[in-house]
């Protein structure tokens, strides 16, 4: 054995390896760390269950440049310059802040806090963070100093971006698998990297002062990511918060700012959103999280962005994810978040700023109007002294009046309407959302717990009123409705209204030189009559229900917004509308069967048999559950998973191999069932091969159907059936043919059976340069993580060499049997020379040379 | 009419706070500081910091002031509206213990803390000179925040600075209420 081996180390060694002239070499080689994953749809929405190792940031800074403008302006200072240091400098903070976070979690020299409380085996944590949760974060606070004070400094394997543009490196967000085109593109970008990204250190340019986006990637991560990275993020917001206010090294870093950073409301300023499929924590079917959703629709263009469309802004929003099983699966080639379309990653962030911020602006003001005169009218109108005011205001009717009592009792009585269900399934739920609960009493000490007894009382005596009105004679044949004066919400709820930006929601009221409540002082009233304190009430409890769907927005939860936004399945996976194991399910399922059928088929001559489809299970409605606090949908299902029909080959009844398929019907599988005089003549023609028969009769057992769909079709199953009357040996193998057929059929399926793709860019640009294009087989190869060299060791050897590292290759010549090799580079005049073991790792590099080579930073 | 009858009073009543002067400055580290000045003879600086005429008080930070968290909006636009003067002339002291303690925050027309209203902006001047009587040149609205977590509580007191003196007042943010019962027979 030993000889031979020698003999063939030997007869290798005379075969000198041919030197290959490399032919892109006309610019120096660039390294992108990491790797490019592309997932399908089901790949993909399967993701979302791990955790992500990359995120993006994105930062308004438009408050900071505010605040730093007026303290320049107050301190006499250069505006201009002091604004754009001011910026400069929060962004190095907050950017420095959150690698040495990462670094110092990854490294486990801070303690994560875990985002399942009831994981928490550490007393005083869990404790601290259940007040905190109570609003008094006194306790937490004090832990996470003791935690900082006593962790270690921790090595860098958190990297920062800056995304100046999107390009190929960003193209597993919107590519499902990777083509030729595209890998010749990422190896032309990589080649001009500048353009595209540059180093968070980097403060050179702060051409955009309103916003920033940036990426953070975690290196070297173990397998126990996947159980802790949830863990992880939600680790690195809680201490990030702390640490803006609290950390010495954040006053180290933002000086002379560090004062003006302590008091930013950091949680409102950044968004943190995963890159690609993998989630920055786990999707939740809750109403949080469902709002979440429409951050995607904020990415769109100023002209593609319709305000009156996006559920979130809308005056009386669906209660339930509706939406969410009605709207057909998305690829991600539809460029969800739209970043095809912008000219610069600016831009798109200064664009989705801009509709966020709107849309955020826009639901806080309902919600402080609505805070602020619930508050007026609950402390200072009892009930029965608005129903006096009603009862005084309507005893003679001006036209104007008339109007407005029309408002007053139809609004309440959709409101209480049993079939719409508002105030049952919608209302009444807010009163259990804690988080509600506790910001309106943040605002002005509005106590829900006493609102809602209040609301309660005066529905029941409005609703009283309007039911004891004279109606035909206060509106009588000369009334007609100005449809003008209703309410908002119930313009949306009942005529379907939309409404744009900027429109005036507030309800209408008639003035008086007596208001029945104003503030003294002021020249405003708070309402003017009975009608329209009543209206006012119901319109600002509306209002509550509406903004409670999109609180995860403008009262974020500790340390910012996340959001997986770049999956667009996840929340579909969590609402279990999208089942991304379907498909594999029923491949396997049709499989076993069709296998099962063959068997059967070999031992019985019988042509009648059971034919089953599972189908995907299917989400028909959502239930509302409170837990914690916190709005949560139950998806319920239809129970009709595994669908039945009954399969006879009628081949020879018909004169034509057809086989007849009924299905849709309550059939028992445990039951034969007979034909009686079924013929295809009877059959409507419904499609080009389906035909519908009305008059199926059928034997044992009666069945109460009226109509089934009879197919009948040349296909391999057909061809099956009339091979019954062959050798049982072929009648197995008709169907195992069938079954083949269908399953290399079903496999190919692009979207729903999960597939996914490793590109290495330090591959790609490798192979783009050696043979100046990159051909279809070498795009295959570079798909499954494979390099194109020619020689087995050389792609290894080359990618690890250059990307220890800055070598640009112009000529290779390897002999991986021999273990040598020699690598030309532009950087150097003299070859580099390998030596390496041919049955040992083609990583570990032994080379020789004269020239000093300059390694690339990490 | 009423303001004034409520400046005349002041100043008889309470004429020893005419003799200190409150200030808001960023210093040259860029950190907030109250600066009361003394007049001749008061004792009030040498009581606070042992020194005859001036104390210089540096703020502590206050969480989430700059921003537009709803806490600060509805701050900010119900200034001169829900949140008012009370009318009531505060007891010197009070306001000195709440400095003293640095569990406040102080807000001034063109705030560097105020990023809701426009620099300048006519609004937001109109919403500090309606906490104030008329005549006030400048004011200072003082906020009490909790000591640990440095977020803002509630409005406590207004300083209204008028030349040489300044008089502080309490700070409402449950303003008095006209309800009327009837309705107003002129519309119908």
């Amino acid at each position: 054995m030993k000889t031979i081996l020698l003999i063939s180390l030997f007869l290798s060694s005379l075969v000198q390896a041919a030197p290959r002239l490399w032919k892109d070499t006309t610019s120096d080689l660039n390294f992108l760390n990491g790797s490019l994953e592309f997932f399908n749809r089901s790949a993909c929405a399967k993701k979302s269950y791990e955790p992500t190792t990359s995120v993006f940031l994105i930062v308004d800074n438009v408050n900071i440049a505010k605040s730093v403008y007026r303290l320049a302006k107050t301190r006499g200072l250069d505006t201009t310059l002091t604004t754009n240091q001011g910026i400069e400098k929060f962004r190095y903070t907050l950017t420095g802040l959150i690698r040495l976070i990462g670094d110092k979690l990854l490294d486990g020299s801070l303690p994560a806090i875990p985002l399942n409380g009831e994981k928490i085996t550490d007393l005083p944590l869990k404790d601290a963070l259940l007040s905190c949760d109570k609003n008094d974060c006194r306790d937490l606070d004090d832990y996470l100093e003791n935690a900082w004070t006593s962790s270690l400094p921790a090595t860098g394997r958190v990297s920062c971006k800056v995304i100046k543009k999107f390009s190929t490196f960003h193209s597993n967000l919107r590519i499902s698998k990777p083509d030729r085109v595209l890998m010749e593109e990422l190896a032309k970008e990589m080649q001009t990297p500048e353009q595209f990204v540059k180093s968070c250190t980097d403060l050179s340019d702060t051409s955009e002062p309103e916003v920033a986006l940036y990426q953070f990637d975690l290196a070297d991560t173990d397998k126990t990511f996947i159980r802790t990275g949830f863990d992880f993020w939600n680790s690195l917001k809680i201490y990030l918060s702390w640490a803006m206010r609290n950390a010495p090294e954040m006053k180290a870093m933002a000086q002379p700012f560090d004062f003006l950073f302590q008091s930013v409301n950091i949680e409102e300023m950044v968004i943190f959103f995963s890159n690609g499929c993998r989630s920055i924590k786990p999707a939740e079917c809750s109403q949080g999280d469902l709002n979440l959703e429409n951050l995607r629709s904020f990415t769109q263009g100023k002209e593609g962005t319709d305000w009156s469309t996006l559920a979130v802004n809308s005056a009386m929003p669906d209660a339930k994810p509706n939406e969410l099983f009605s709207s057909p699966l998305p690829l991600l080639e539809e460029d969800l978040l739209h970043l095809g379309s912008q000219k610069s990653a600016d831009e798109w962030t200064n664009n989705f700023r801009d509709n966020f911020i709107k849309s955020r602006g826009y639901n806080k003001v309902k919600l402080l109007k609505a805070v602020g005169n619930l508050k007026l009218i609950t402390d200072n109108l009892p009930v029965d002294r608005i129903l006096k005011r009603i009862q005084l205001d309507t005893t003679t009717l001006s036209p104007e009046l008339k109007q407005e009592l029309y408002y007053l009792c139809s609004e309440y009585a959709v409101a209480l309407d049993e079939d719409l269900g508002i105030m049952k399934e919608n209302i009444q739920g807010l009163k259990d959302v804690a988080g509600l609960k506790q910001i309106v009493s943040d605002i002005n000490n509005l106590e829900l717990d006493k609102v809602w007894p209040y609301f309660t009382d005066l529905k029941k005596n409005v609703s009283a009123f309007c039911s004891g009105l004279k109606q035909k004679e206060i509106w009588d044949d000369s009334f007609t409705l100005d449809k003008k004066g209703f309410s908002a919400w119930y313009m949306t709820l009942v005529e379907g209204k939309k409404y744009a930006y900027g429109e005036d929601l507030t309800i209408k009221k008639f003035t008086s030189d007596r208001p029945f409540l104003k503030i003294k002082g002021s020249s405003a009233s708070v309402c003017e009559n009975g009608l329209h304190c009543a209206r006012l009430t119901l319109d600002s409890v509306m209002s509550l229900y509406a903004v409670s769907q999109s609180l995860s927005s403008i009262a974020p939860a500790k340390g910012g917004i996340s959001s997986n936004m770049g999956n667009p399945y996840a929340s579909k996976v969590a609402c279990g509308v999208y089942d991304p194991w379907a498909k594999r399910n029923k491949i396997i399922f049709d499989f076993f069967q069709d296998m099962a059928t063959a068997a059967i088929f070999g031992m019985i001559p019988s042509p009648v048999y059971v034919s089953t489809t599972l189908e995907p299970k299917r989400v028909v409605s959502f239930e509302t559950i409170v837990k914690e606090g916190k709005v949560f949908y139950d998806p319920r299902y239809d129970k009709n998973r595994l669908k039945l029909s009954l399969m006879t080959d009628l081949g020879p009844l018909a004169g034509i191999p057809c086989s007849v398929s009924i299905s849709g019907t309550k059939l028992n599988p445990y039951q034969y069932y007979q034909f009686n005089g079924l013929s295809v003549s009877s059959c409507k023609e419904r499609t080009r091969n389906d035909v519908t028969s009305n008059a199926a009769q059928d034997g044992t057992p009666k069945n109460d159907y009226t109509q089934a769909c009879v197919t009948c079709a040349i296909n391999l199953q057909t061809i099956a059936g009339a091979a019954t009357t062959i050798n049982p040996a072929f009648r197995v193998a008709f169907f195992v043919i069938k079954g083949m057929a269908r399953l290399i059929q079903q496999i190919q399926d692009p979207n729903d059976l999960a597939r996914n793709w490793n590109l290495n860019p330090q591959q790609v640009a490798l192979a783009y340069r050696q043979y100046g294009t990159i051909s279809k087989s070498c795009a295959a190869s570079l798909a499954r993580g494979e390099s194109c060299a020619a020689e087995a060791c050389e792609g290894p050897m080359v990618e690890a060499f250059t990307k220890a590292y800055k070598a640009s290759p112009t000529l290779t010549s390897f002999d991986c049997d021999g273990g040598s090799g020699k690598l030309m580079i532009k950087e150097c005049a003299d070859p580099i020379k390998f030596r390496f073991d041919p049955y040992g790792s083609t990583t570990k590099l032994k080379f020789e040379t004269k020239c000093s080579l300059k390694k690339r930073e990490p | 009419m009423k303001i004034v009858f409520i400046l005349l009073s002041s100043l008889i009543t309470f004429s020893s706070w005419a003799s200190v002067k409150i200030e808001v400055k960023w210093n040259d580290k860029l950190r907030k500081e109250i600066v009361l000045t003394c007049a001749y003879q008061d004792s009030t600086c040498r009581s606070l910091c042992q020194k005859d005429d001036v104390c210089v008080i540096e703020e502590k930070f206050c969480r989430d002031c700059i921003g537009t968290g709803l806490k600060m909006s509805h701050l900010i636009n119900e200034l001169g509206q829900t949140i008012k003067n009370d009318g009531r002339l505060v007891e010197r002291n009070r306001v000195y213990d709440m400095i003293v303690e640095g569990n406040f925050v102080s807000l001034t027309p063109n705030d560097v803390y105020n990023v809701i209203d426009g620099t300048n902006s006519v609004r937001s001047l109109k919403k500090f000179e309606d906490l104030c009587p008329v005549g006030s040149q400048y004011q200072i609205l003082l906020l009490s925040v909790d000591a640990r977590s440095r977020k803002i509580l509630r409005p406590e007191f207004v300083v209204c600075n008028y030349l040489q003196f300044s008089w502080t007042y309490g700070v409402t943010a449950t303003p008095d209420l006209e309800i009327n019962d009837f309705r107003t027979p002129a519309l119908y």
